[in-house]
This record gives structure tokens, C-alpha cells and sequence, in this order.
């Protein structure tokens, strides 16, 4: 079919993050405008985990631990300034863990020869275990005496009204972007999501390509960490949990292929906006919440069921 | 060794008076594209066709019309002199005809006589149960391997335990106990090393023997056709470019089909006109 | 002995489930042993989830949606007891849903070709979801007048101090082993484990045999938590959170791979009953229980490292 016949895959994500906001806008007008900060402010946490796992999944492999990695950042971002580290430090080790733990992901399933999946799924619990063990009911809090810091004042604040989040998060979109479309790693991260057996014969480092990206995804999961304990002060032995399952959403929503090979940064963080759309008109409207979970689930299953039924809209690969 | 030395058997003779399979001015397109352009060829019972040609001849292509994966656009398909319409691979095997694949269908997690059966399992008992009659499989695929002569003792060996032209000789006699009349094998000697060739070439030749089963040979190589084959077709872009049987080719024809119909000294002069403009 | 042992996918399962009865027999000086039949119980009831889980890991697929439907059938069990009036048939239908739901996975894992745990991580959420909504948060209880009734005894009583769940779980492992060794669709399953298209070439459908080792899998949670609700009278919105992850390793150590065509019933039976006695040792040392989280995450990535060093079977 010609090029410009087929839809975009980021379509869905399109017409859905418009739809949602325009709905609810028209249902709740005063307080759903009231609310636009707060929910980019959302949208930016996740979108920052969205990201990376849109990169992992056009790589053709998942994460299911961002969720855990999310919390466990945050976690040793606070343990380190309650050790009295300063806070740039702590940003470094934190990040330092993030990137490592990406890496053990990387090396597993890529040196190893394990399936990601399981990996991740391991390790979803090895780092929730952790987090609850360190919080064990109490929630762990960024000490009054460093909550002026420069950085986390920067991390949490805003600027021209909008969170510096939302910054931190279009910068990181900008660099994906351009990743993915104009750099080496991007064309290599690209064609070992789509025709592995390709890609080797090519001789694209794949090992090399795959454990990187393991490492972007570990990392913005991390950041987005650091980033959303700054503003909340606390880890919660829940901190996180159920991020996995949006940021796979949201990734499938922004047109990822779950075959791997096709995907994008921007379309990714526009599934984010429908979700946390929906998420955010249902809590203004008083839906309990695991109305919104099951919504979840039910749009990721109707998402496969409707690209695999409609040609149309399926991945051209 | 002297690969010339394997004996071909005569020609069966009169029971070769009727293709079993006859494919007339059969044509494929995909899309705009003409894989197929009108192929005819006449397979026998008891002989060995080689089916030659370069990348991209074809041969794939009109084996999968054969067993059952496409449908040809245009021309007819004849088994046992009717006509045959195949839906699916399974209405090719229930016809006769066997495709022994390059990926052989085997599953080297499981034993040699799960294999033989997958998917066409002996049961004992109420039906829907489906309560394996282990013994008589065990037997049954033993004796099956034996008789084209795999030297095999344990039928509960793991496939993946067994050496390429082994496994070759039971993806052959799997398909020849299900009933194939015709078998067609995709370049069975292509992944394996010399001695694994030659064990493959001695099976084709040991069901050859049996004077009743036609086999389609596609192989790239010019010397396990000769050795084996009776008859020989080539494609080229889609067409029959040659074909006859072996009395009926020199040995220098058989090279220049192979070249996709060229000349060798037309190659030659074409390498060295390249290699002087360059 | 060394055929017997040394080529079995069930030989490191063997040596743990001995290795952690010992230590814990050792530790505690006796004690441990006193403890087994609540142990037991424990196994019977992520036993025979764990075992729906290893024929569908063996079929090459994996199930993260499990938990969840044990206990959306636990709730649904109690809400069909409350409509009909009928335990037996309750049960039956609560089965019966969840059979349904395990071919919804299946059909659309395999008809729309995508990873199986994305489907499943799914409908773990939308289970997850109706149970919180239908129990409101907390828990549901057998109806008053069907708590003596003869099937609920039958099926969560004790005969000579056994729990008939450790007997349930024995029968369904048994049957489940009885059908992967020697039935056309064990066979099967196996084929379409890890060479699907060489079980298709030979006329078998991955699809078909995928969705009914989905199906099973699904129906055998929800006999699971049939069984516990006649055992303990109450499903609670958090039950079966965390059997995914107990089952996938379970099976995992038990000699299943993600990639299929190898797998074991009493090896992921013997793979729970390693989770288990790990969870009651750390419980009896005083552990908390994000320990056990954490340990039965680690056990399943080591599992796959060590028998990844040990052997290149595991692709
Ligand atoms: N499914 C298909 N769709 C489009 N073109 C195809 C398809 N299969 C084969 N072809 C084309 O048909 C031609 C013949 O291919 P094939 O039969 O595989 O050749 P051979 O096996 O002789 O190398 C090739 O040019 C190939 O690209
Ligand atoms: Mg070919």
C-alpha cells in the first residue's frame, strides 16, 4: 500500500489524547482546565518511563520491572541524602544504580541467552521485595534539611508555570526522537527489532545495541523516580507499582509494534497523555479507580485484538 | 571415495509408462510478478527428478503449488491422471504427495517415534481420550527407519541427538509410511557435510529401489543430480529451460542449464570483459 | 540411578526439595516436621495452579493472569452459590468461566501473534479490577446456609487429619502427568513447544493446542480457589496476588522453559513445595514478608543463570 495511505501508527494515540481531553473538557469544564498542570505534570513521571520502554519494545525485548526500578531509584535517591550525601551525589549513585541495574537486564538476557520477560519479571519482585523491606510500612522521606537544595527544588519546581518535569521530559523526548531516527544506535536499535536474524548477518552489534537500551529504559525509569520523589518527599512500599503495565500501555497505544522494529518516543508519550486523560477524568468524575484499571487491561487486549483485525492499522512490517 | 561409483539402478522400465504427477503450463503470479510463466513437467513412479535451477528459478515456488501452500494461478495439476485441487498441505499429503522440508518438521526435544507420529499419534482405548499406544509406535517407526536403511536401535532417541542425514532419513520414511506416492525433497543435502551427503544420496537411492515412489529432487548441486537422478527439468525466471532424461543430456549440457541456460564460454567472456572494463 | 536422575529435567527440583526439607528439619531440630501438613496445604493450593502453568509453559506459552483469575473465581464460585443455591454447580460454573477466560487468552495471543504475558498481564488487571469492585475492596464469604453442605465438605473437609485439597492436588498432578506422557494432547503440547511450525507442517494446529493448555491452565486456577473457598470459607480482594510469579518459578525450577517443548507436572508440584517450605522457614524465622518477595524473585533469575552455566538447553 502507498506510504501515505496508511495510517500512522501513532494514530490511536492521536485521536484518543484528543478525544479524552475534549470530552472531559466538555463534562467537567471548570476543574478539568484546574487540573492541566497536575496532569502534565503526570504525564511527564510516566512518560519518562513510556520512553524508554517504547525504546526497548521497538528493540524487541520488555521490561517489566520499570515499575520496581522506579520505586527502588527513588528509594536509594532518599536513602542517600538521609546518609547525608548532598543531593547532587545521591542523583549520581541513584542514576548510577538504575543504569546498573539496566545493564544486569542487558547482560542476562543478551549474554546469558535468557528470555527478558522472565528476567524482568524476576526482578519486578527482587526490587519491590527491597522496597518494602527498606519502607516496611513507613514511608522513607527526603530529610527537611536538604529539601531546599538546589537540585530538588529544581526537580520539583516550575517554571513559566509549567513543572520543570514537564522540561526534563520534552528534553528527553527530543533526545530519543533523535536517537531513534538520526544516529547509529537508533538504525541499529531499529533493525534488531525487526528482522534480528538481519540485523546479525548485518554485523549490528546486537549484544551491544540490546544491553544499551535495557540501560535508557532502566535509566528513564529511574529518573522518573528521582524526579517524582522530589516533588511527593516520600517512597510508599507501593511507590510505583502498576507502572510497568501503563508504560506497556501507553508504549502499544503510541504505535509500538509488540514484534519489535516499529515504535516511536513521541508516540509513546501521546499514549501516555490518553491514559492519564482518562485516569484523571475518571478520579474528577468519583470512578473508583480499579474501574480505570480494568479500562486498562480491557484497552491493551482490544488494542492487540484491533491491530491484529484490521490490517490497516497493523504494524507495516 | 569416488562418488561415480554408487550404481544407478536401470530404469523401471514399463511401470514408468504414466506420470504419477503431471504439471501442465502451470503459471504463479504474486502480485504483477510472474514466479511460475507456464512450468509442464511429468514426474514417474520409481525414478528420481531433479528439479535444477538458480536463486530465485522458482522451485520453491512450484513445490509449494505441489504440496498444497499456494494455488496456482493458471494450468492444471494432474496426480494419478486426475485432476487435483489442494486446499492445504494436508490435502497434498492425503493425495500422495510428501514434502520432506529443508527444516525437516522434526521437533529435536522429542523422541524419534513421537516424531514419526507427530500429529498422526496411535491411540488404545476410547478415542477422544487419546491414550498413546506407545509399543506399537516404538515398533512401527523402528522398523519404518530400518527398512531405508537407518541403523537406529532406540526409537525413545531424542532427535536432537541424531545426525543431520538421520534425520533426513526420518523425515523420508515418515512421509513414505503416511502414504506418499510422490516425494519431494528441498534440497536435502544443502546443510549437511560430505558424509551426511552421501547417507541421504543412499537413502533416495534405497527408495528409489522400492520401484513405486516417485521422488522430486531440488538440489544447487550438479553432481548429486547426476549421480541419483533419471530425469532432469530446469527453471529459469519462471521457465522450463531444458529438461530430458539423463541418456538424453551430456554432461555439458547439464552445466550450461544450470548457468540458467548461458554458455560457460559466454560467462567466461563476460568475466573478462568485466574484469578488463573494471 | 544416573539415567534415572542425571537427565532429568526434574533432577536440581529433586535435590532442592530434599536439600530444603533437610536444612529446615536440621535448623529447627524437629520442629519443622510438625509443620508440614500446614505446608502441605500451602503447595496443594499453588500446587495445582503451578501445574496449569507448567502444561502451558510446555506448550510454550506463560499465563501472568492467573493469580487474578483465582481469585475472580473464588468470587465468582461465592456469587453463583448465592444465585443457585447449588455448590456443585457453582463450582462447575465458576470453572467453566475461567476456561473461557484461558481460551480468550489463548485465542488472542495466538491469533493476533503477540507475547502471551502482554495478553495475560492484561486480563491480570482486568480481574484484578472486578474482584476489588465486587468485593469492595475486602472479602466475600461462603453463604450461611451451603457451609455444611455435602460438597463443600467434600471438596475443602479432611479425611484422617489430610486435607482432600492435598488429595485434589495429588489427583489433578497425576492426571496432569498421565496426559503429558501419553496422550495424543500431551503429545501435542509438546510438539508445539518451542517447533510450532514443524507441529503445523504435521498437521497439528498451535493454535488449538495453545488454547486449550491456556484454557486448563485458567480452569485450574480456578479449581484451586474452588477448593480453598470450601477449605476456608473466604476469598479476600488480595488473593492470589503474587501466584504468577510463584507458579512461573514454580515451574521454571521444576524444569519448564519460557521457550516450551520441555516440562514437568510433579516437578513444578515439587517446585511450589521448594517456594513453600522457603516462605514457612523465613516466616518462622521472623522474616518479613517482602523477604519472601524478593527471594522467590531472585530463586527464578538464578534458576535460569545456573541451569543457563550448567547446560545450553534453556534457549
Ligand atoms: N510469497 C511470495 N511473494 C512474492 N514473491 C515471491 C514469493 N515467493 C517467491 N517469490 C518470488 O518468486 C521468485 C521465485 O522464488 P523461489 O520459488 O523461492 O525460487 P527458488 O526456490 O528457485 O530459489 C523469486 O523472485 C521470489 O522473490
Ligand atoms: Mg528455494
Amino acid at each position: 500500500m502507498h506510504r501515505s495511505l496508511t495510517p500512522p501508527a501513532e494514530s490511536i494515540a492521536i485521536l484518543g489524547c484528543l478525544g479524552l481531553f475534549v470530552t472531559f473538557a466538555a463534562i467537567l469544564p471548570t476543574v478539568w482546565l484546574d487540573n492541566v498542570p497536575t496532569l502534565l505534570r503526570d504525564i511527564s513521571w510516566l512518560g519518562l518511563i513510556a520512553i524508554g520502554q517504547a525504546m526497548l519494545i521497538t528493540s524487541g525485548e520488555f521490561d517489566l520491572s520499570v515499575g520496581s526500578v522506579f520505586g527502588f531509584t527513588a528509594l536509594v535517591f532518599v536513602l542517600m541524602l538521609q546518609l547525608g550525601l548532598g543531593a547532587p551525589a545521591s542523583f549520581l549513585v541513584a542514576m548510577a544504580v538504575a543504569l546498573g541495574i539496566g545493564a544486569l537486564n542487558g547482560v542476562l538476557s543478551w549474554v546469558f541467552g535468557l528470555p527478558s520477560l522472565l528476567v524482568t519479571l524476576g526482578f519486578l519482585f527482587v526490587y519491590r521485595g527491597l522496597i518494602q523491606f527498606f519502607t516496611g510500612g513507613f514511608p522513607i522521606s527526603i530529610p527537611e534539611t536538604v529539601r531546599e537544595s538546589g537540585l530538588i527544588l529544581f526537580l520539583s519546581g516550575t517554571s513559566f508555570g509549567l513543572h520543570n518535569s514537564i522540561l526534563i521530559c520534552a528534553a528527553v523526548l527530543a533526545v530519543a526522537t533523535f536517537t531513534l531516527g538520526r544516529t547509529r544506535f537508533g538504525a541499529h536499535l531499529l533493525s534488531v527489532g525487526g528482522d534480528l536474524n538481519a540485523a546479525k548477518a548485518c554485523g549490528v552489534p546486537v549484544a551491544a545495541t540490546k544491553i544499551r537500551t535495557f540501560m535508557i529504559c532502566s535509566g528513564l525509569a529511574g529518573l522518573a523516580g528521582i524526579v517524582a520523589v522530589s516533588k511527593l518527599s516520600a517512597v510508599t512500599a507501593t511507590s510505583g507499582e502498576g507502572l510497568e503495565f501503563e508504560a506497556i500501555a501507553a508504549a502499544v497505544i503510541g504505535g509500538c509494534s509488540l514484534r519489535g522494529g516499529v515504535g516511536s518516543a513521541w508516540g509513546a508519550l501521546l499514549g501516555v497523555a490518553t491514559l492519564m486523560s482518562l485516569k484523571a477524568g475518571l478520579i474528577l468524575m468519583g470512578v473508583n479507580m480499579f474501574i480505570y484499571q480494568l479500562l486498562l487491561g480491557a484497552v491493551l487486549v482490544g488494542l492487540i485484538a484491533i491491530k491484529g483485525v484490521f490490517p490497516m492499522l497493523r504494524e507495516a512490517k | 571415495m569416488n562418488l561415480q561409483s554408487i550404481p544407478v539402478a536401470e530404469k523401471a522400465g514399463a511401470a514408468a509408462s504414466r506420470p504419477i504427477i503431471r504439471v501442465e503450463a502451470v503459471e504463479k503470479a504474486f502480485g504483477a510478478f510472474r514466479a511460475l510463466k507456464g512450468v509442464s513437467l511429468d514426474v514417474y513412479p520409481g525414478e528420481v527428478h531433479a528439479l535444477l535451477g538458480d536463486n530465485g528459478a522458482g522451485k520453491s515456488t512450484l513445490i509449494r503449488i505441489l504440496s498444497g501452500f499456494f494455488r496456482q494461478t493458471a494450468g492444471r495439476l494432474l496426480v494419478d491422471g486426475r485432476e487435483a485441487h489442494f486446499r492445504s498441505p494436508r490435502d497434498a499429503t492425503e493425495a500422495g504427495v510428501g514434502t520432506v522440508y529443508q527444516d525437516l518438521a522434526l521437533n529435536p526435544l522429542l523422541t524419534v517415534s513421537r516424531n514419526f507420529f507427530m500429529g498422526r499419534e496411535l491411540t488404545v482405548g476410547p478415542e477422544f481420550l487419546g491414550i498413546l499406544d506407545m509399543e506399537q509406535m516404538d515398533r512401527i517407526a523402528l522398523a519404518e527407519m530400518r527398512k531405508i536403511g537407518a541403523n537406529l536401535t532406540d526409537p525413545r532417541q531424542k532427535v536432537g541427538t541424531m545426525s543431520g542425514g538421520q534425520r533426513q532419513t526420518l523425515a523420508i520414511a515418515r512421509a513414505i509410511y503416511f502414504g506418499a506416492k510422490v516425494l519431494i525433497l528441498d534440497e536435502p543435502t544443502s546443510a549437511l557435510g560430505q558424509k551426511q551427503q552421501l547417507e541421504v544420496l543412499k537413502t533416495i537411492m534405497r527408495v528409489r529401489a522400492r520401484g513405486d515412489i516417485a521422488i522430486i529432487f531440488i538440489t544447487h548441486n550438479e553432481i548429486h543430480s547426476k549421480l541419483v537422478a533419471d530425469r532432469f527439468t530446469f527453471l529459469s525466471l519462471g521457465e522450463v529451460i531444458g529438461s530430458g532424461t539423463r541418456e538424453d543430456l551430456e554432461g555439458e549440457d547439464i552445466r550450461r542449464l544450470m548457468a540458467g541456460g548461458a554458455e560457460i564460454n559466454d560467462l567466461a567472456r563476460e568475466l573478462q570483459a568485466a574484469a578488463l572494463g573494471a | 540411578m544416573t539415567s534415572l536422575f542425571k537427565d532429568r529435567i526434574e533432577a536440581s527440583v529433586i535435590l532442592g526439595a530434599v536439600a530444603v526439607a533437610l536444612l529446615f528439619t536440621i535448623a529447627t531440630k524437629g520442629l519443622w516436621l510438625q509443620n508440614l501438613p500446614s505446608l502441605l496445604i500451602l503447595t496443594a493450593g499453588v500446587g495445582i495452579v503451578a501445574i496449569g502453568q507448567a502444561v502451558l509453559m510446555t506448550s510454550g506459552e506463560v499465563d501472568l493472569s492467573v493469580g487474578s483469575v483465582y481469585a475472580f473465581s473464588g468470587v465468582g464460585f461465592i456469587w453463583f452459590m448465592g444465585q443457585t443455591g447449588d455448590v456443585a454447580l457453582a463450582a462447575i460454573l465458576a470453572v467453566a468461566v475461567a476456561s473461557l477466560i484461558g481460551a480468550l487468552n489463548g485465542a488472542l495471543t495466538t491469533w493476533f501473534h503477540v507475547p502471551s504475558m502482554i495478553v495475560t498481564m492484561g486480563g491480570m488487571f482486568v480481574y484484578r479490577g472486578c474482584v476489588y469492585l465486587m468485593t469492595a475492596g475486602h472479602s466475600l464469604s461462603t453463604p450461611r446456609p451451603l457451609r455444611d453442605s455435602a460438597v463443600i465438605e467434600m471438596l475443602g473437609g479432611r479425611t484422617a487429619g489430610v486435607s482432600h485439597s492435598i488429595l485434589i492436588l495429588l489427583v489433578v498432578m497425576v492426571a496432569a502427568v498421565f496426559m503429558l506422557a501419553r496422550t495424543r494432547l500431551g503429545n501435542h503440547i509438546f510438539s508445539v513447544g518451542g517447533e510450532p511450525q514443524s507441529a503445523a507442517a504435521n498437521g497439528i494446529s498451535p493454535a488449538r493446542v495453545k488454547i486449550i493448555a491456556f484454557s486448563l491452565c485458567s480452569s485450574l486456577a480456578a479449581l484451586a480457589a474452588v477448593v480453598a473457598v470450601c477449605r476456608e470459607g473466604t476469598i479476600y480482594a488480595t488473593s492470589g496476588k503474587l501466584m504468577e510469579l510463584e507458579t512461573i518459578a514454580a515451574a521454571v525450577i521444576g524444569g519448564c522453559t519460557l521457550r516450551g517443548g520441555i516440562g514437568s507436572a510433579w516437578g513444578a508440584v515439587l517446585g511450589v513445595f521448594v517456594l513453600s517450605s522457603l516462605k514457612g522457614g523465613l516466616m518462622m524465622m521472623g522474616a518479613p514478608t517482602s523477604w519472601y518477595v524478593a527471594f522467590v524473585g531472585l530463586i527464578l533469575i538464578g534458576f535460569l543463570v545456573s541451569s543457563r552455566l550448567v547446560n545450553g538447553r534453556l534457549n
